[in-house]
């Protein structure tokens, strides 16, 4: 494999995605700068960073689905390059913005706060798990096969943050929600960096085999 | 390529098939040779495209074997690319982007790559270097395609429907391109085509492709010299050979369709009153209609 031509995948889809990621960057940085100097807590930060994350990744796709991929394919690369061309697009896509919400985060001396970090990397790492598999269908499955996924992802995150407000305008969390927080008692005594590690780890593992997926999927598929 | 040269197996084809809920390509049996130009004709959906598709790896037989340059794409496939341009039927290419950003892309991917020679191409087709591919036409989409296909010096050259769909003068430009191109002896070139005409002015040999098989390959001179239509007396018709289909012309002559077989010798020259060679396309039509009579 050639690591070369998987480069010039990652450099080609930051150049066609550098609008996006622009306004989509600045939005960010406003957002979290916004719920910091707020105090607020970060899980609405992450929530809009897989949501953006996400967005990125399917128009990269969506790029791919006016013909880019056959495109590619006519190339003298084999289908793990592309598949693994894209894949690290994303990755880097992730990172680009990891880095972009940490600006705010620095900027409001808060990276001392373990649990404002905790929350980026959780936050990377759902990325991770939405993008990985997605991915993989569209490799397999082309374009359309996973707009219905990415509409229900969008969906998901959106309403999981509603309820999380609501909970919070509320009078609390309901009994159920409290039995299963006390039942998780125990993770407090485990170092969280540690916890964070291994989730990412483990995140990444998983991207990586569906990865490896996506790769016999295209292999498989007609273009 | 003159002929006391041994031409080479650019292309070997076996047994090759691809099935599809209503429709199959094949079985397939085939040897593509080095230095010709090979003319792929068939109505729309006889699989023209699937086989070009086939034969860079877009699309996968359901059993069969392909090499390119004797070489597996299960295990060259970024070797047997290098040496292939292609032009797919339908216009492939990122429409954000310009004509320079595409070659300084596709450079990359090329040891041979030869900017000069890309760039004296768009010139020559006059292809704005600037332009958005999305705000570019049809026709200079093909003709953007065809110098990204030359410009790496490939020694097969695949085109899927070039000229389909394009003005006269286009079309015109793009056949005068590829009488040059083919004038490399080394170089073998595969285009598919339901424009016969084309096939006409540019293939030394031609294929034709009827509802997912080969109904005919030859040599462009000898399809000529076989394929005749010819007016003969009624009762020299059992005289002929390789009589394709017959009817009445009046004045106790007949009109014979003749094809493979028909050797067009002396022998037969005496029966013949009068008689002219099948363009492309008529060849196709009486394939076309052999086969569905096949059928029935």
């Amino acid at each position: 494999m050639n690591m070369s031509t998987v480069g010039m995948i990652i450099r080609k889809d930051f150049q066609q995605q550098r609008k996006r990621l622009l306004i989509s960057a600045a939005v960010l940085i406003l957002i979290a700068g916004m719920q910091l100097i707020d105090g607020g807590t970060l899980g609405v930060i992450s929530g809009i960073y897989s949501g953006f994350a996400m967005v990125t990744a399917m128009g990269a796709l969506y790029e791919e689905e006016q013909g880019g991929l056959l495109f590619l394919r006519t190339l003298p690369m084999s289908t793990g390059s592309v598949v693994l061309g894209k894949y690290l697009s994303a990755l880097a896509f992730l990172l680009f913005y990891a880095v972009v919400i940490m600006m705010p985060v620095s900027l409001t001396k808060q990276t001392s706060d373990i649990d404002v970090i905790m929350s980026i990397v959780a936050a990377f790492c759902v990325a991770l798990l939405l993008i990985g598999p997605t991915l993989a269908v569209y490799f397999r499955y082309g374009y359309r096969a996973i707009q219905n996924m990415f509409v229900g992802t969008v969906l998901f995150i959106v309403l999981s943050q509603f309820i999380v407000y609501l909970l919070k305008i509320s009078s609390g969390p309901p009994p159920w929600l409290i039995h299963i927080i006390e039942q998780l008692k125990w993770l407090d005594n485990v170092d969280p960096v540690l916890v964070s590690g291994i989730f990412s780890l483990a995140a990444l593992m998983f991207y990586a085999s569906m990865g490896c997926l996506a790769a016999r999927g295209l292999r498989k598929r007609d273009l | 390529m003159s002929p006391n040269q041994q031409a080479a197996t650019v292309i070997s084809i076996k047994s090759l098939k691809k099935t599809f809920k209503k429709f199959q390509l094949g079985p397939l049996d085939l040897d593509f040779q080095q230095g010709y130009v090979y003319g792929i004709i068939g109505p729309n959906g006889a699989g023209k495209t699937t086989l070009l598709k086939i034969l860079m790896n877009l699309t996968h037989p359901s059993s069969g074997d392909v090499r390119i340059f004797g070489l597996s794409y299960a295990n060259d496939e970024a070797n047997i690319k290098r040496r292939i341009g292609f032009v797919p039927e339908e216009p492939y290419l990122y429409r954000l982007v310009d004509a320079q950003w595409l070659g300084r892309f596709v450079s990359a991917y090329y040891p041979n790559w030869d900017a000069a020679v890309y760039q004296r191409l768009l010139h020559e087709l006059n292809v704005d270097m600037r332009q958005p591919v999305h705000l570019l036409s049809r026709g200079t989409k093909v003709k953007l395609e065809l110098a990204m296909a030359l410009a790496h010096k490939p020694d097969l050259l695949i085109l899927d429907e070039p000229t389909s769909g394009l003005d006269p003068i286009v079309r015109r430009e793009i056949l005068h391109l590829l009488s040059e191109v083919v004038q490399d002896e080394r170089r073998t070139v595969l285009f598919s085509t339901h424009i016969t005409e084309d096939a006409e002015r540019v293939a030394d040999h031609i294929v034709f492709i009827v509802d997912g098989g080969i109904a005919l390959m030859g040599e462009r001179e000898a399809l000529r010299t076989q394929w005749r239509e010819l007016i003969v007396d009624a009762n020299d018709v059992r005289q002929l050979t390789g009589v394709i289909r017959t009817e009445d012309a009046g004045q106790g002559t007949v009109r014979v369709i003749v094809g493979e077989g028909y050797n067009g010798q002396a022998d037969m020259q005496r029966f013949v009153i009068n008689e002219r060679p099948l363009a492309l396309d008529e060849i196709l039509a009486e394939l076309a209609c052999k086969k569905s009579e096949a059928i029935i």
